[in-house]
């Protein structure tokens, strides 16, 4: 493995989680695109490593949350069943599933991304639950509104449903799956933003494991992949979790909309057999 | 009141437990990342490649020890809808690493 290479790993990490920090989003769907598109890598180990460092980038971030009390943890360890039994699912299909379907696959979800970052998210109305017995309601305290905020959980099937799906693109695309995630968690189970925020991030660390640990002992996982591309996300992310926006958001946001719809259509290429990039290896 | 306060030191625990966790294993991964750059030629390759597997060993670990610590807590405070959870979690998750073991791609 040339220096060259890690270098460019790590750089290649590092930036866009940097950017994707900034503007509050998880950046983990670049990562396969990039590597596998720029970096000339297999899309199996593109994979392998983009879940390392979703679980690096979840872990790291989960910290604050917790100590604001955002995160709802009641409610992530019951819809953390359905997403790791997504994610084994995945496990037990990636073998049979053809490599130019991941990539037809990947560059649709890109495009779903590009439309929902389109959108602003829409903050659900608030009405009695008939969720109420599973007590995972609960109450955070919100400095903008002033003091405790209680909420209530809805539809707590829908919500399973869509985790299971999110587990199930995790496992086989190396995703932390916000995609599926925000839909599921703001307009299923009608959960107020930062709560939304909060959890999934917290939950996308431990569905990511449930299928980073098979890839692992297959030796799926290479490590002068995965670890620099872990080390420069986590860096990055850190990173831009403190940098106050200078650009304005909405610019780079719409940077971000292109880069992604850009990035689409080449895997979706790419899967027909089309190649437009240059190769760095 | 004492319920409140036993969530919060849940919380406070999850936090330290996945913080720490992500700190040594970037450290370990860094090591191993400088130790190919430094050496050159890699003499000791295995070693570093060693190190940097550890550290992403250990990142993948954290999630699921944060499982298990949530397990802990509910089983002690008899709350067994959630400790319900977390042990299908962990369930899945074993079996998962089964599938990697025992099949080939």
């Amino acid at each position: 493995m040339s220096i060259g290479l890690e270098l460019w790993l790590f750089g290649v990490a590092a930036g866009t989680s940097l950017l994707g920090g900034m503007l509050g989003m998880a950046s983990g769907v670049f990562i396969v695109p990039v590597l596998t598109l720029f970096g000339g890598l297999d899309i199996r180990s593109a994979i392998g490593a983009s879940l390392v460092s979703v679980i690096a980038c979840s872990c790291a971030s989960a910290a604050p949350f917790l100590h604001q009390r955002l995160t709802n943890i009641r409610l992530a360890i019951v819809l953390e069943t359905a997403t790791t039994l997504g994610a084994l699912t995945g496990v037990l299909l990636v073998g049979a599933i053809p490599t130019a379907f991941l990539f037809a696959l990947f560059g649709l979800v890109l495009l779903l991304s590009a439309v929902q970052m389109l959108r602003a998210r829409q903050q659900a109305q608030s009405a009695p639950s008939r969720w109420v017995a599973w007590q995972l309601d609960a109450s955070y305290p919100d400095a903008e509104l002033g003091g405790e905020v209680a909420y209530q959980v809805h539809r707590v099937p829908a919500g399973l449903g869509l985790m299971y799906l999110a587990g199930l693109l995790s496992a086989l695309l190396g995703i932390g799956s916000g995609v599926l995630k925000v839909p599921a968690m703001d307009t299923a189970l009608r959960l107020p933003i930062k709560v939304s925020s909060a959890t999934s991030n917290f939950m996308i660390g431990v569905t990511a494991a449930a299928s980073a640990i098979a890839y692992f002992v297959r030796g799926i996982i290479s490590a002068p992949i995965a670890a620099p591309v872990a080390l420069g996300s986590v860096l990055g992310a850190l990173l831009g979790a403190r940098i106050l926006l200078r650009v304005p958001s909405t610019r780079l946001r719409l940077m971000f909309v292109l880069a992604l719809a850009a990035l689409a259509i080449e895997m979706i290429l790419n899967a027909f057999g089309v190649t437009l990039t240059h190769r760095l290896s | 009141m004492s319920v409140v306060l036993d969530e919060r030191r849940l919380e406070d625990r999850l936090a330290r437990l996945l913080w720490l966790g992500t700190l040594s294993g970037c450290a370990l991964i860094g090591a191993g990342l400088l130790w190919t750059l430094a050496v050159h030629p890699p003499i000791s390759a295995h070693a570093a490649y060693a190190l940097m597997n550890a550290g992403i060993l250990l990142l993948i670990l954290l999630p699921i020890v944060r499982v298990g610590l949530m397990l802990s807590v509910f089983l002690r405070e008899r709350d067994l809808r959630f400790a319900t959870a977390a042990a299908a979690v962990l369930l899945i998750i074993a079996i998962s690493l089964a599938v990697g073991l025992w099949t080939r791609v």
